[in-house]
């Protein structure tokens, strides 16, 4: 009954459709070109990139080196009252982050009911969103995106691309033989909601705090002046 | 979900009435706009955006059944089960199967207009399941017993105290303060913790279809849609048919368009693209995942003159912009989809007859179409659908008589002429001393509610508008002869 729906639903696209061949369509669209992006707010992506994650809500440190990384997230610990020991999940870059700089004790796992911290690495920002793109794979459980209501998200400066189309450009080039990740997460701050008489508050369903840590050998004002940019 | 369109003039004389809610809905028409102007104007070239995204709509249309397939074999290489519903009731029947073959008792819903559309929630109800609605502001709407009023802010017509006192008679917490929306979406957040938790089914919609890689795309501010399509075992996508695009890059082009318009941010808080289960390696996520696509009459759609509404990207930007929806509020509609997209909605995916005021809720203003992502003349739809209303007589015989009337009038200019510059001296005569009139024959509609204007000379427009061509020509050879 369901395959005589399907066959019905098909008929009626394509009876109010244009005939065209796969190919033909192939064309037709390829000639429809990209979207215009929206006004870059710095040529610098790191700049641009940081200014739109402050404007996202989400609070935003710049460090040189994966030992600074670590201790930035020992001081995120340290000011929203954790201890050191600290849940990410069981991705490569992870796992051989010097977690003894700062002090920490990382368990490789998925958050449980109650956690409520969890770091992950984003394998891309996008500057024209502020968004970071956390995969569905062994290293992102989304439970450690969702669930808790502090994240802390790493992502290095050389991963950040200009826009959308950049970002699905490199998606597509590191695509696995067996195609995309199932989910593909794009995060570009904390959660929030203004559904109750349009009051914005940030910390809905997802996490209350959203730390995004820029690694890179940058200028020492790159945040300074994202935040200027940012008006914050 | 029951419909009541055709109460819509009292139901928006109720509104009227309510002065809280007719203050809220002015404080939106105010700011909504202002806040989506500011985003568009931030973007840059918007109606190039704009201009591509329509012609990514229409390609993807044109080729509707080509890029059906193509997602549907894209999706099911990545597991999913992918269904097809013709109407309402195939979607909600299908869902309650999956559900039953699961032993689901519990389901969390995210944020899906189509399954407001098929009434499924109540469907479910009915079948003995729990469904919780988990974005907020469909949560407090589902606690009141109460339709949502607005597309992408269902409970915005409550009040902090109304939601306060529905959080405090339906969470059995004790007693408590609840001062302000932070400590109301605080204890939301808490008690919603375990609808998460516990779901055996998730229910998500999706704002766009891909064809190429089989994903679909879920655009969110709370987070309630990624914890609906990620914690649950099951995974059910409701959608509709008229979602699908292409590529990847086409959803994120539609997407610049439709946050800057919903609530004039630049990008959500979560933008995520879900295909298939749980993989081998991963340790966590549904372990069955479905897609049903919904068609109920979009096919009709697509083959007649109201083709244009399936661009709609449902933004709700026509909602804040539209007087009447300002003026009437959303509950006044009397179905899922208010506002001028809804008052060309509603008769197309329910009837004509049962919603026949819906066409007439238009000033013919044109703000909606103006600012439109989608391009939509939603003005022409609704006067399109005004005129079948007239063809299949569902408009007082009185309207359509005085129609009648005037159509023949206007086939003889020379005496409509006429007659009008009779009418408007008499009236000007008439109303000259107070400048307006309290009340007048054959306009009592327009004086119940407000004076009507006297004209302020004697003279119709056209005469005016001829004695002053004469004039201009009169002083343009002047000036030349001097020459």
């Amino acid at each position: 009954m369901e395959n005589e729906a399907r066959t019905r639903i098909l008929a009626r696209a394509r009876h109010g459709g244009r005939d065209h061949s796969a190919q033909q369509i192939r064309q037709l669209r390829e000639g429809l070109g990209s979207a215009p992006a929206p006004v870059a707010p710095s040529d610098d992506l790191a700049i641009a990139f940081m200014s739109r994650l402050i404007n996202n809500g989400a609070s935003v440190a710049c460090v040189p080196n994966r030992s600074a990384a670590v201790r930035e997230i020992a001081d995120f610990l340290y000011r929203h009252n954790y201890d050191r020991r600290l849940i990410t999940a069981n991705d490569p870059k992870m796992a051989t982050l010097p977690w003894r700089d700062g002090g920490i004790l990382p368990r490789f796992a998925t958050v449980g009911d109650k956690d409520p911290v969890a770091a992950s690495y984003g394998h891309l920002g996008i500057a024209e969103t502020g968004s970071v793109l956390l995969p569905s794979d062994r290293g992102n459980p989304a439970r450690n995106s969702f669930l808790v209501r502090d994240h802390v998200v790493l992502v290095d400066a050389a991963d950040v691309v200009a826009n959308y189309e950049q970002a699905w450009a490199r998606i597509q080039a590191n695509a696995q033989p067996r195609g995309l990740p199932r989910a593909l997460h794009f995060i570009s701050g904390p959660s929030s909601t203004a559904d109750i008489v349009g009051h914005l508050v940030q910390g809905a369903h997802g996490p209350v705090t959203w730390q995004c840590i820029v690694i890179g050998q940058l200028p020492d004002d790159t945040l300074e002046r994202a935040r200027e940019l940012a008006g914050k | 979900m029951q419909q009541t369109s055709d109460n819509f003039i009292a139901a928006a004389t109720e509104a009227l009435h309510n002065d809280y809610q007719q203050a809220t809905r002015d404080f939106l028409g105010q700011m909504a706009p202002k806040a989506t102007a500011a985003a568009r104007a931030n973007f840059g070239d918007w109606d190039a955006l704009r201009a591509h995204v329509k012609r990514i709509r229409e390609h993807s249309l044109d080729h509707l059944a080509y890029y059906l397939e193509q997602y549907e074999a894209a999706a099911q290489a990545d597991g999913v089960q992918v269904h097809w519903a013709e109407d309402a009731d195939a979607l909600n029947r299908r869902v309650l199967e999956i559900c039953r073959e699961h032993g689901a008792r519990r389901v969390a819903k995210g944020k899906s207009m189509v399954t407001e559309e098929t009434g499924l929630t109540p469907y479910l109800e009915s079948a003995g399941l729990t469904v919780t609605e988990t974005d907020l502001g469909e949560y407090i709407v589902q606690q009141a017993g109460e339709p949502p009023s607005h597309i992408v802010g269902p409970a915005l017509h409550k009040s902090v105290d109304e939601v306060r006192e529905l959080f405090l008679r339906k969470h059995d917490l004790g007693e408590r303060a609840l001062d302000g929306p932070p400590e109301l979406v605080a204890e939301a957040r808490t008690v919603l913790r375990d609808t998460f938790l516990q779901a055996d089914v998730g229910i998500i919609g999706a704002n766009a279809l891909i064809a190429e890689s089989g994903h679909s795309m879920l655009v969110t501010n709370e987070g309630n849609g990624d914890l609906v399509a990620n914690l649950p075992a099951v995974r059910i996508v409701c959608t509709t048919i008229d979602r699908v695009v292409p590529r990847a890059e086409d959803a994120t082009a539609m997407l610049r368009l439709l946050v800057r318009s919903a609530t004039g941010q630049s990008v959500t808080a979560y933008t995520s693209f879900y295909g298939g289960s749980r993989r081998e390696e991963e340790q966590d996520g549904p372990t069955e995942t479905h897609v049903i696509l919904l068609d109920n009459h979009r096919g009709e759609m697509l083959e007649g003159p109201f083709r244009d509404m399936l661009h709609c990207i449902r933004c709700g930007n026509c909602l804040t912009h539209c007087p009447i929806y300002v003026a009437a509020g959303g509950h006044a509609y009397g179905w899922v989809y208010p506002g001028p997209m809804g008052s060309v909605l509603t008769p197309l995916l329910t009837s004509l007859e049962a919603s026949s005021a819906l066409p007439n809720a238009c000033t013919a203003c044109g703000r909606c179409a103006e600012i439109c992502p989608a391009d939509i003349p939603l003005p022409d739809l609704l006067r399109d659908l005004r005129e079948e209303e007239s063809q299949q007589r569902l408009n007082p015989r009185r309207w359509r008589l005085g129609i009648r009337w005037h159509a023949r009038l206007l086939r003889f200019p020379r005496l409509y002429h006429g007659l009008s510059r009779i009418a408007i001296a008499a009236l000007h005569r008439l109303g000259r001393r107070r400048g307006a009139f309290q009340s007048l024959w054959l306009a009592e509609g327009w004086t119940g509610q407000r004076d009507f204007p006297a004209p302020q000379s004697s003279t119709t427009f056209m005469q005016e508008y001829r004695q002053q061509s004469r004039q201009s020509l009169h002083s343009q050879k002047a000036q030349h002869d001097g020459e």
